[in-house]
């Protein structure tokens, strides 16, 4: 019994012992290979791979048809370790020079001279770079010669086959198009990030994120095979689809400065709306920035864009906002008619006048419009609720930013009418004493002439991932402001002024019903009066019976040609090319013939 | 031999503890496992004792054979040489995917290098300059012909106007500065320009103290490529309805 007890008791000991090393060892086990498995595997990597960077570019910014407006490119910088440059001169007997000697053996080298006329940049500014690298570290490795070479720089720098000196590549940014739409699609700040326009407002779709790659590498540099380990994959940004047509954004740049230029104006503004969708099909400005060169304009036009930033009084076009609210709540009709002065005084002071003289006449509401009265507005609208006013131009969008997402929008200013004074009763009804953006007026005219059913604008058709999908797509929630009738009344009144006023002839487009709404603003002059230079503007939609496209173009302060006509011609040559582009059929039906006065 | 010649008892203890009668005294064999089964010796086998040895194999066919040894060391040295041919030739990969990926680079740089110039050749502004630059003049009043009734909508009237100074785009675009318009007589093709062309400062914003500029020709432009590319396929017609 005695034997068989001690035995047990020895087989169970080493029983013990056995369970005792094979626990602490699967506990070693679990905890290296599943606890810490990733620390160490990068602490790994780190000690015996070669990492490399694989770079997930920031995405493109493209045009609704994909042409490129802003891309991402590799540029290359060059790395030149001066004590390996340094060593290369040596005495007689192969030692190493002093290092005045060495350097003044470098200036001279051919090599350097060769890389001074490729790159253009004198001998003297490479040795400034070694010197200034070898002040800070005697033994420095690190003297960055060269910044952004593109690929053709590279090639030639790489021909020259110089032992010190690195390649280094990097993502930077480039805008084939230029200035064409610079100031929506915006630009980079130096560390890559959107600095303004849409480039700053779809930061999150564009951005890529670099990934790294590890490999072992044998001596002579080559990887071995079954090394090569992806520890982060690469993520490429999105692509931003625009909703911009990169040709007709061109042709309106193009058309605003050279009328700019030609009318001596300050600026000028353009954007063209597809009216069934509210897409932006161009938006432009001048000056307009390029973006690969930020500095060739002056500092207030480089941010933003003016279309969704600049507020100003928008004068007589706002008076179609006014007419349609009459005609939508059935306080007038287009025959409504008033007699009609030059100027107007009522109580409380109130004064104001047409912008231009003319004899008292009895005109209708359709009239009023054409001749683009202030007074005739004010006449007629002055017993309407200036809170059913206020609730139209609200519903229009004045007073709030649009739908775009855009970088520093404003939303203009419409005051509540318990806060309007005498004056600004009146001349709220022909657009001063409000401010709206561009953006906001075309919002407008949009609904105005969609069958009075605003859809929201939109620059942007959404951000297209890597994986085909499409995130960012903007809502589009369409709202009725007017009825369908009031819209087509509203057309219906605007097409008389291309047609019946003569100073706006030039307007018109064969083949098209169009019609528009003129205006000459006058701003404030920051000393609590006017500008003695108007803000003219011309906004239109053509064809009338079919209202597909909507275009606005706004002049600052022109010193020759004052009035809003010296814009018909600028309107005329866009829309026409609109019209073109899109291969609009030319209207079928006779223009409207409303009489413009009683 | 018996059948039981092979047989053991694996559990002397029990026997010479309990000196009871063998073949009665044991308890039934599932109060104790670890008792074997197998059949008990008889008296004549426990009288010669427990052990004894075991026939020796009888015949060639118990001796290892020559031929399995020369199996067994011509299957190792076929596994040795193998796995160095494959080891060559994953080396051998290593270096070629090596070189490819080399040219890979060089080529995703060249392809870059060109759908850069291409950019720069058709953006709007260079386009526009050369339409000017050869003389033609943008028509205001489009026309159109309705297919349908062959009724000319809209009326048909010449261009006019002079075409814009060549080369003045007022549309700025700092990366074609220095392209020349194709009717140039002098100097190198826009072609060249453009693929040679190292841009001063990609982004204004991005980029300081630029050091890149040239004029020489680039390694990869084919002197013979320039002029004018023939057409090859169908030409080009508008699709009508």
């Amino acid at each position: 019994m005695k034997a068989k007890k001690s035995t047990r008791r020895r087989t169970s000991i080493a029983l013990l012992i056995v369970l005792a090393v094979v626990s602490s060892l699967v506990y070693k086990l679990f905890d290296i290979q599943v606890v810490h498995a990733s620390a160490l595997t990068a602490q790994a990597a780190e000690r015996r791979g070669t990492a490399i960077t694989l770079y997930g570019a920031r995405g493109d910014i493209v045009d609704d048809d994909g042409t490129v407006l802003a891309g991402s490119v590799l540029r290359y910088d060059f790395i030149a370790s001066p004590v390996n440059a340094l060593s290369a001169y040596t005495d007689g007997k192969g030692h190493a020079l002093p290092r005045d000697q060495a350097l003044a053996k470098l200036a001279a080298d051919p090599v350097l001279a060769k890389l001074s006329k490729i790159t253009n940049t004198p001998v003297k500014t490479f040795m400034a770079d070694f010197t200034s690298a070898l002040k800070a570290n005697s033994q420095s490795q690190y003297a960055p010669l060269i910044k952004n070479a593109d690929v053709p720089t590279f090639n030639k720098v790489e021909a020259l086959k110089i032992a010190w000196l690195t390649p280094v590549s990097h993502p930077a940014r480039s805008y084939p198009l230029g200035a064409v739409g610079g100031n929506i699609v915006g630009y980079v700040n130096s560390s890559g990030q959107g600095a303004e326009g849409l480039e700053q407002q779809y930061q999150k779709c564009l951005v890529g994120e670099n990934g790294e790659e590890t490999y072992q590498a044998s001596r002579d540099g080559v990887a071995l095979p079954g090394s090569t380990k992806v520890t982060k994959a690469a993520k490429q940004g999105g692509t931003l689809v625009t909703t911009l047509d990169s040709d007709l954004n061109w042709f309106l740049n193009q058309e605003l400065a050279s009328t700019t230029k030609q009318l001596g104006a300050e600026f000028a503004q353009g954007s063209v709306i597809d009216i069934k969708t509210g897409e932006i099909k161009a938006a432009a400005q001048y000056p307009s920035v390029d973006p690969n060169d930020i500095d060739s304009v002056p500092a207030e036009y480089r941010s933003t864009a003016m279309m969704f930033s600049s507020m100003f009084e928008p004068g007589s076009t706002f008076k179609s906002l006014t007419a349609a609210a009459m005609i939508d709540t059935g306080y007038a009709t287009p025959y409504s008619h008033v007699m009609t002065a030059d100027s107007f005084s009522g109580p409380n002071g109130v004064r104001f006048s047409d912008a231009e003289y003319h004899p008292v006449e009895d005109m209708t509401l359709t009239g009023i419009l054409m001749n683009s009265s202030n007074v005739g507005i004010a006449e007629l609208g002055q017993n309407m609720s200036s809170q059913t006013r206020y609730d139209y131009y609200k519903k229009f969008g004045i007073g709030s930013p649009t739908s775009v997402d855009f970088p520093a929008q404003a939303s203009g200013i419409l005051t509540k009418p318990g806060t309007w004074d005498a004056q600004t009763n009146y001349t709220t009804m022909f657009g001063q004493g409000v401010s709206a953006t561009m953006a906001q007026m075309v919002q407008a005219y949009q609904a105005l002439a969609n069958d009075g059913v605003m859809i929201p604008l939109s620059l942007v058709k959404g951000c297209k991932q890597a994986d085909g999908t499409m995130t960012d797509v903007p809502k589009k929630t369409s709202t009725r402001v007017i009825k369908s009738s009031t819209s087509k009344t509203m057309l219906d009144m605007l097409e008389s002024v291309p047609n019946k006023n003569p100073n706006d002839a030039a307007l018109k487009i064969d083949g098209y019903r169009l019609a528009a709404k003129t205006g000459t603003a006058q701003e404030p002059d920051g000393h609590g009066g006017y500008r003695q230079n108007y803000y003219i503007s011309v906004m239109g939609v053509a064809p009338v019976d079919n209202p597909r496209y909507l275009v606005d173009v706004n002049i600052g302060f022109p010193a020759n040609g004052k009035m809003s006509y010296a814009a018909a011609p600028l309107f005329h040559d866009i829309m026409s090319q609109v019209l073109k582009t899109y291969r609009v059929s030319p209207s079928n039906s006779a223009p409207s013939d409303l009489p413009v006065t009683h | 031999m018996s059948m039981n010649g092979n047989t053991a008892v694996i559990e002397p203890l029990i026997d010479a503890a309990s000196g009871a009668d063998l073949d009665v005294a044991f308890p039934p064999a599932d109060e104790h496992p670890w008792v074997s089964q197998l059949p008990l010796p008889n008296r004549e086998e426990r009288r010669r004792g427990l052990l004894a040895p075991v026939d020796a194999p009888v015949g060639a066919a118990q001796r290892p054979k020559l031929l399995y040894a020369g199996i067994a060391v011509g299957a190792l040295i076929l596994i040795v040489v193998a796995q160095l041919a494959l080891s060559i030739g994953v080396s051998n990969g290593a270096y070629r995917l090596n070189s490819l990926q080399q040219e890979q680079k060089k080529l995703s740089r060249d392809y870059q290098a060109s759908s850069e110039a291409a950019d720069k050749l058709s953006s709007p502004q260079n386009l526009a300059a050369n339409a000017d630059a050869l003389g033609m003049v943008a028509n205001g009043s489009p026309v159109y012909l309705r297919l349908s009734n062959g009724q000319v909508v809209g009326s048909p009237t010449a261009a006019s106007g002079q075409p814009a100074k060549a080369g003045s785009s007022l549309v700025p675009n700092a990366l074609i500065t220095g392209v020349p318009l194709v009717n140039a007589k002098t100097g190198p093709k826009p072609s060249q320009v453009a693929t040679d062309e190292t841009s001063v400062s990609s982004a204004g914003s991005q980029q300081t103290g630029s050091k890149s500029a040239s004029g020489t020709p680039a390694a990869n432009v084919n002197p013979q490529q320039h002029g004018p590319v023939a057409w090859s396929g169908p030409l080009p017609a508008p699709a009508t309805h």
